[in-house]
């Protein structure tokens, strides 16, 4: 594995269940066919809307390959970054378990416990250095109002964990809705970091919960992010 | 991931290890955390462990081989004893290590006389300069990883080497109210000052609780709540000194032990305190029977 391979993965952040356009399940399994992983955090919210919301976001994360975690607002900002390191882990220990299954015909588990710590500290170097490439997208629906401190300052902490790896961060924010008729918009496009002034005056909650749209979006602004690096560097490799 | 519903091996079973062909009987529950349950053990030849119990065979490989770079005689962290697998359901993938003695430090930190904190910080700060010597920050600081025994010594060992980082690297592994990133005062890379903050924050928050809202806070705010929290410490050599360390002046270990090793006592704590409770006590119920002379005089009772 070379310097270019890269991870890719989507944040989703939402309080409810989606209620506009494209079935969310779908449009999940579709970015994890394209190599991206789709991680879901739901916040906890009381009643049946909550208990459908729960369900929703599991099955966005079971299509997407990535992790599903429902918690309070003040949790967002520690689950956001063990989730990210986690899938990165579980991520980059499936190649290492194909890589194993196609040189020596076995996988992690077959190992001996030893040889598997020296796999492990193996995974754990490559997740420090490997480029990861992550779009947040954010839920805000009406109902997330006086949760957009917590979710925008979780989003900053997030950043400030990811720009300190080896490994390059290219970091894009969206919201969904967007303004006006707009499904969603994009808070900030590909950097190495978040921009906070930009999540200040960008983040308003209003209207319903677009979330099919949103994954979509989110996966076209990966793959097209490839595209242009492809067509300057030549190919690269990638993970899913 | 675990949480606490997790169904739990009950005490007397005997877990086979497939690979070292040891055998070890649980004895209980000795907690359960993020990532597993940790039991304590006896192996088949009487050592007593504490066994590590994971869902994934990646995670207690990785933890193991976390616990095999930072061993050694000094080494704060328990000794590892065997990494193995066994058949039984709840026990797929673990680890034994060295069974530690000691309460969590939150657990006792509000029974501990002035003497006895000075000498746990200094302790905790000891372990980790010996800890960076060998290339290595701990990152994890918080008092719920740190066990304090109290009939040896107020000795200090750490728990959960699950966030152990080379020096330099990013970290993995944190909680917010002791990671100084989190309150806007470093970076979020391991490095001996990570730790060192670390400390600070933890023994700070032991003291002065974070505000609810802390989460949706801006950094700004977070900083001027630590402000004024530092201004809350009551001994001027402690509040000094935290300052010292959340602007980033102490950078090694070794001069932070020192630091605290220096910090002078509050002046005879008890024996004032036991005389000073013992006049008020008497003022106060001479001033009781007097008024109940009072009372008993106007017929009052
Ligand atoms: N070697 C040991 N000896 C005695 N007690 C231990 C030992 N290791 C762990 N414990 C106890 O078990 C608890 C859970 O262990 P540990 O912190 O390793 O789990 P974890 O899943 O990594 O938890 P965390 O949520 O802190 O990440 C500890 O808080 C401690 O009280």
């Amino acid at each position: 594995m070379g310097k270019e391979a890269t991870i890719r993965q989507i944040l989703v952040i939402t309080d409810g269940c989606s209620n506009i356009g494209p079935d969310p399940v779908d449009a999940a399994r579709r970015a994890h066919g394209r190599g991206i992983v789709v991680n879901v955090i739901g916040i906890v919210g009381d009643g049946e809307a909550a208990q459908k919301g729960y369900e929703e976001a599991q099955s966005i994360a079971d299509a997407g390959g990535g992790m599903c975690r429902i918690v309070q607002p003040a949790d967002i900002s520690a689950t956001a970054q063990m989730m990210t390191h986690q899938t990165m882990q579980m991520t980059l220990q499936q190649v290492v378990n194909q890589e194993l299954m196609s040189v020596m015909g076995k996988t992690t588990e077959d190992l001996p416990p030893a040889e598997r710590s020296r796999v492990m500290q193996v995974v754990a170097k490559l997740e420090e250095e490997i480029a990861l490439q992550l779009v947040v997208a954010l839920d805000m629906s009406a109902s997330m109002r006086d949760k957009i401190p917590t979710v925008r300052e979780a989003v900053r902490d997030l950043s400030l964990s990811l720009q300190v790896r080896t490994g390059s961060l290219e970091v894009a924010v969206l919201s969904f809705p967007g303004k006006g008729e707009e499904s969603t918009r994009l808070v900030q496009p590909f950097s190495n970091k978040v921009d906070v002034a930009s999540l200040e005056s960008a983040l308003v909650a209003r209207g319903g919960t677009p979330t099919g749209p949103a994954i979509d979006y989110a996966a076209s602004l990966i793959i097209d992010r490839q595209r242009t690096v492809d067509e300057a560097d030549g190919p690269r490799r990638d993970f899913a | 991931m675990t949480d606490k519903s997790q169904v739990q091996i009950p005490s007397g079973t005997w877990i086979v290890g497939k690979w070292t062909g040891r055998r070890w009987r649980i004895r209980g529950c000795l907690g359960v955390g993020a990532n597993g349950v940790v039991y304590a053990v006896d192996r088949d030849d009487g050592l007593p462990g504490a066994m590590k119990v994971c869902e994934g065979a990646g995670q207690v490989a990785f933890e193991w081989s976390l616990l095999e770079r930072v061993k050694g005689a000094r080494s704060s962290f328990p000794a590892p004893q065997q990494i193995d697998d066994s058949d039984h359901p709840h026990a797929q993938y673990f680890y034994v290590m060295e069974r530690v003695g000691g309460k969590p430090l939150d657990k006792v930190w509000l029974g501990l006389r002035p003497a006895d904190r000075k000498r746990v910080l200094h302790e905790i700060v000891a372990g980790l300069a010996h800890l960076h010597e060998t290339g290595y920050a701990f990152c994890d600081v918080k008092a719920q990883n740190i066990l304090v025994d109290s009939s040896d010594d107020m000795r200090v060992r750490f728990v959960d080497a699950g966030g152990v980082t080379p020096l330099g690297k990013a970290v993995r592994q944190f909680t917010p109210t002791s990671d100084g990133a989190f309150w806007g005062v470093c970076e979020r890379r391991a490095s001996a000052q990570y730790d060192l903050i670390g400390v600070a924050l933890m023994a700070l928050t032991l003291d002065v609780k974070p505000p609810a809202n802390v989460f949706s806070q801006s950094q700004e705010q977070r900083r001027a709540w630590l402000n004024k929290a530092i201004l809350q410490v009551a001994e001027p050599g402690w509040r000094s000194l935290l300052q010292k360390v959340l602007r980033g002046s102490v950078t090694d270990a070794p001069t932070l032990a020192r630091a605290i090793q220096s910090i002078p006592l509050p002046k005879e704590p008890d024996g004032t305190d036991w005389s000073a409770k013992l006049m008020w006590g008497s003022l106060a119920s001479a001033t009781l029977s007097t008024a109940c002379a009072w009372a008993l005089y106007l017929r009052l009772i």
